[in-house]
């Protein structure tokens, strides 16, 4: 079989990310990040994301060719997201690698946005430990695996039995852990994206100076509530307007890995699995690595590039379902905001014309 | 040297193929469906042309004043076509196209409008010669009633010309700015 | 509006409401919801969406804005904008160029929080007021003019 080459696209939140992957190695990742436009805004403008998406898909898309040092000729499969995410940012990458794949006459491959995510645990002997220097990274993982992913719109733990094959465990009630992150920054006057900012502060201090109530203590099941721990640590703000912001955020740092750790160790007692893949962009948490290296999993986390939004991941997914011989899909698929990954598994075809 | 001309801006789906004269021609009221319908409708245009994407040699877009989602879609997927082949991209009034099936040898200049929803509508005064389609002045956004009492020809709810655009593709690249509505 | 509790003081007094209000509505209705935090809203949105026969598990949108999901009966819309309050002083054109038009043309209900904005270019909205008394939600639905409940 001739070696496939892979171009990813994902436009699902506030990220222009194209990638290529050749051969199951990511070979381009290149994402144009939009963080500056949405700072002013304390957040994500669905609007203001999609017209930027538009205005620079083309230029990403050349970029991530020259990077992998291919030519659209070399291209094998297109690969996009589809769902879920803003509705109009989503659009302009599917219906843009839907008008190239067409054009080209190419195999199209729709994919899940948290697919692509599960799939960056194919991403890491591909571009090597460099990125974070721990061996953790140079080893893919392969299904079956517990994968928690925790970002800015999403944190759940899903049970990979098999590329294709995904069971959500658990996920958060609420807020997502990167949303949390965020939120308590901004009450700590951090700025936005607040998560790295807090990340820094909080090692700089105790993270037992307050202990917040840990959510959802004593459930039998594994979904994931933060809102109450960003309220906690707006309460104590106002209580104690002298804190120590460092300490705070310490605290509640400590809360929401030790949430996550918990409850993703309760997980993988009740599938069994010994293997952890964690994607999202609190992946890049140190405290929430560390923390996760003391337990007896084997943790895979991807390079940052392939943890936070991108296509590389989109296409490694599509990768993943091609050598796991499932269907590629077609051009008729459209975008879904809300879209359950459980629904977009093997049947995928099925859920998207419902 | 074929063109494709494709417009997403208005309920319609309208594409159209153009070789010194219309080889093919696909529009359809699709509402708010284009990302469902575009690409079988350009499998339909091809087909009827008996021509395959190869053989383009430029594309042109409608880019409005529109709906944010079928700016979204029609410019998507003309950049993904035109990206996908190497072929020059080029932008168009939207407001272009629909003059373009309003006016004529016979019916020169007209005011050509499309909702701007509550209430209004967005307008230019446009005129027809053998050589192409002007608009005259500015667009203006204002009251249906107001620009049908301006004494011309008034036309809204048109389906837009996508051929029209298609040849407008002959004149090269240009910058594709979405006018969102 | 019949049947409806002017408290309410559980769960399936939120539903009672909820069933009521998508009667109440017809397609592309908006619907303001107004209250301070912890009222309930996004509660009632959750119950909003059963009621018009939809599982999907919804959350607030406060990270993206706007969150939408598939109902049997048409798309629910849930835009939270409080964060548009904090930043703009015209909330109601912000929500404009969100897109609230061409959610409004296709959605089986627009639900907004922090909404109250949108009042003058839409007076026929449905206005959702929930206000906190101890633990009861004291609720009054308006329009225009006229108190339904």
């Amino acid at each position: 079989m001739k070696e496939t080459v892979i171009l990813g696209v994902d436009t699902s939140c506030d990220d222009t990310g194209v990638g290529v992957v050749r051969g199951g190695r990511v070979v381009a990742n290149v994402v144009a990040s939009q963080t500056a436009l949405h700072t002013a805004y304390g957040g994500v403008m669905p609007e203001q994301a999609s017209r930027e998406h538009l205005s620079v898909i083309d230029t990403v898309l050349t970029r991530a060719l020259l990077e992998a040092d291919v030519t659209l000729d070399d291209v094998t499969h297109v690969a996009a997201t589809y769902g879920p995410g803003l509705v109009g940012a989503l659009l302009v990458g599917l219906t843009y690698a839907k008008g190239l794949a067409w054009a080209r006459g190419l195999p199209f491959v729709p994919v899940h946005h948290l697919e692509g995510h599960i799939a960056s645990a194919l991403g890491a002997s591909a571009l090597g430990a460099s990125a974070l220097g721990a061996s953790s990274l140079t080893e893919n993982a392969e299904p079956p695996f517990l994968c928690l992913i925790a970002s800015g719109g999403h944190t759940s733990l899903f049970d990979v039995r098999a590329w294709g094959d995904y069971g959500e465990l658990g996920r958060s009630r609420d807020d997502a852990a990167g949303e949390a992150f965020d939120k308590a920054a901004r009450l700590l006057g951090l700025g936005y994206p607040g998560g790295p900012a807090l990340g820094r502060l909080a090692a700089t201090g105790d993270p037992d100076a307050y202990p917040f109530t840990l959510p959802l203590r004593g459930q039998k099941g594994f979904d994931f509530s933060f809102s109450g721990l960003k309220t906690a640590v707006s309460v104590l703000l106002q209580r104690q307007p002298d804190a120590d912001k460092a300490d705070v955020a310490a605290s509640f740092e400590h809360a929401i890995v030790e949430s996550l750790v918990r409850t993703t160790l309760r997980a993988a007692a009740a599938t069994g699995y010994g293997t952890l893949v964690v994607a999202g962009g609190v992946a890049a948490n140190l405290r929430l690595r560390e923390r996760l290296q003391e337990t007896p999993l084997t943790v895979r986390v991807p390079p940052f590039e392939l943890a936070t939004d991108n296509g590389a991941m989109i296409a490694l997914a599509a990768h993943a379902r091609l050598q796991a011989g499932l269907d590629e899909g077609d051009l008729s698929v459209d975008a879904t905001p809300y879209l359950p990954l459980s629904d977009a598994s093997r049947t995928r075809d099925e859920s998207a014309r419902s | 040297m074929v063109y494709l001309g494709l417009d997403c801006a208005s309920p319609y789906l309208a594409l159209a193929l153009y070789q010194n004269g219309v080889l093919a021609r696909f529009c359809e009221e699709v509402g708010r469906d284009h990302a469902g319908r575009i690409t079988g409708a350009l499998d339909a245009l091809f087909a009827q042309a008996g021509l395959t994407p190869h053989d383009l040699a430029g594309v042109t877009v409608g880019v409005g004043p529109g709906s944010y989602t079928g700016l979204r879609v029609g410019v998507a997927a003309a950049k993904g076509i035109a990206q996908g082949l190497d072929l020059p991209l080029r932008g168009e009034s939207s407001l272009l196209a629909l003059a373009a099936t309003a006016l004529g040898e016979g019916r020169p200049r007209g005011v050509v409008a499309l909702d701007a929803r509550r209430g209004g509508v967005y307008a230019g005064v446009f005129r027809w010669r053998p050589e192409g389609i002007t608009q005259e002045g500015e667009l203006v956004k204002g009251q249906r009633e107001t620009l049908q009492e301006q004494g011309l020809p008034y036309f809204e709810g048109i389906p837009p010309d996508a051929a029209y655009l298609a040849q407008c593709a002959a004149r090269g690249a240009n910058t594709v700015t979405p006018l969102y509505l | 509006m019949k049947n409806v509790p002017k408290t309410l003081s559980s769960l399936s007094d939120t539903e009672q409401l909820a069933r009521t209000l998508v009667q109440h509505a017809p397609p592309g209705t908006l619907l303001v919801l107004s209250g301070p935090l912890g009222a309930g809203k996004t509660t009632l949105v959750q119950a909003l969406g059963r009621a018009l026969g939809s599982a999907a598990q919804i959350s607030s949108p406060t990270y993206t804005l706007i969150h939408e999901y598939p109902t049997p009966a048409g798309v629910l819309v849930h835009i939270d904008a409080y964060r548009l309050s904090a930043i703009r002083s015209d909330v109601a054109e912000a929500l404009f160029e969100l897109g609230l038009d061409d959610y409004l043309e296709r959605a089986r209900l627009v639900a907004v929080e922090w909404g109250e904005a949108l009042l003058r270019a839409f007076p026929e909205a449905l206005i959702v007021n929930l206000s906190l008394t101890g633990n009861a939600r004291r609720v009054y639905v308006t329009q225009g003019d006229r108190t339904l409940v």
